[in-house]
């Protein structure tokens, strides 16, 4: 086939095919009033997801913050009364004494909430004890556990033997019997 | 280019604008025009600036064929979720009633599907040249592609175009003249 015959033929082709699709196509004003009322749409709808990104962020950082805040307030150090040793070893009084006097009462009251408050804050803020000694600042109060270690029991004279400071020191060669009595008998009163 | 002379400009390539759209939407006309105002659209929100360095006709082309290929990427990732079933029957049914409604003549139906089959570039650049009467080199432009390219689709689809038109004729002709055997045995028979 001639080369130019062909491009004749599909040229009339596409020709007839411009002319139907003419028809088909829309007036101007139509397609570009479309487009310009979505212009006007556009800016609204960006507006309303910034405003609603904005409020997720924010309610975001409220969240987070409001967070923060409570786990500060968990963890602020509690006072050393708390966790005195003073509290267990006390020697308690005589029962009288606790009838009578309300300002006593009143001082047992306030230990048992303190020891309640150490109870409280040791379930839920010194649950992680690494982390709570890290966060610890030089003056800040000491942990419990370490005071327990200190603590003495209210019997323990009762487990002393009559001569144990002198097994418990070296003796000298220039005492004589007599002092070692003299120094049993002084520690027996 | 300011916007009254933008319109202008717009306004006069609108028939020829639609006739790209769609080509480039595989002949859907609502598409196409769905296409055509989601460009007025970019050039009114100055997402598509003309910058003058090519014609302003190979600028607006280029334009839709960029909008028109994101508009189809979108339609298959949609299709994705749909139903093949459905949407496929309701495509067909309107194929055939864009058939029966504008292309009534014989060979203007055998064309259209002639160029349906062929692939994408090359129809392109057909249509490009003999419909939009643009040069080899400004349909590249608007392809997107060098000129040897454009030129290599060029020849490629003019030679596929031919025999596929071939083919499908001779298969309509031989298909209409079985037909007609088929009509006039009943009439020997019933002559005999």
């Amino acid at each position: 086939m001639n080369p130019n015959r062909e491009e004749h033929e599909i040229r009339q082709l596409f020709r007839e095919l411009k002319r139907a699709d003419e028809g088909l196509a829309p007036p101007f004003m139509t397609d570009w009033g479309a487009a310009l009322a979505q212009t006007n749409k556009a800016p609204r709808a960006q507006l309303m997801l910034r405003l609603s990104v904005t409020a997720v962020v924010a309610l975001a950082l409220l969240g987070s913050f409001a967070f923060i805040a409570f786990n500060r307030l968990l963890m602020q150090p509690i006072p050393p009364t708390a966790f005195a040793p003073t509290a267990i070893d006390a020697p308690s009084p005589p029962p009288s004494a606790v009838s009578n006097t309300a300002s006593a009462s009143h001082a047992e009251s306030s230990q048992a909430r303190l020891r309640r408050k150490a109870k409280l804050a040791m379930a839920t803020g010194f649950g992680n004890k690494q982390k709570a000694s890290r966060r610890r600042l030089p003056g800040q109060s000491q942990p419990p556990d370490m005071l327990i270690s200190r603590w003495h029991s209210p019997t323990d004279f009762l487990l002393r033997s009559p001569g144990d400071r002198l097994l418990r020191t070296i003796p000298r060669l220039s005492t004589t019997t007599a002092d070692i009595k003299a120094l049993s008998f002084d520690e027996n009163e | 280019m300011d916007s009254s002379g933008l319109r202008s400009q717009l306004e006069k390539y609108q028939r020829e604008s639609f006739g790209w759209a769609l080509s480039c939407c595989r002949r859907d006309p609502s598409e196409a025009e769905s296409v055509l105002q989601a460009v007025y659209l970019k050039v009114l929100e100055g997402k598509a600036r003309f910058d003058g360095k090519a014609a302003f006709k190979t600028w607006l082309f280029a334009v839709i064929r960029q909008t028109a290929a994101d508009a189809r990427r979108r339609k298959f990732l949609r299709r994705l979720k749909l139903s093949k079933y459905t949407e496929r029957a309701g495509y067909t049914a309107q194929a055939e009633s864009l058939d029966e409604t504008i292309y009534r003549s014989e060979v203007q139906l055998l064309f259209r599907q002639a160029l349906a089959a062929l692939p994408q570039r090359q129809r392109e650049v057909l249509q490009l040249v003999f419909y939009h009467d643009l040069s080899l080199s400004e349909a590249a432009a608007v392809m997107g592609v060098s000129v040897g390219s454009a030129r290599t689709h060029y020849e490629r689809g003019k030679k596929r175009l031919r025999r596929l038109m071939t083919k499908a004729r001779v298969c309509n002709e031989s298909e209409s003249g079985r037909a007609r055997d088929q009509a006039a045995i009943p009439r020997v028979e019933a002559g005999g």
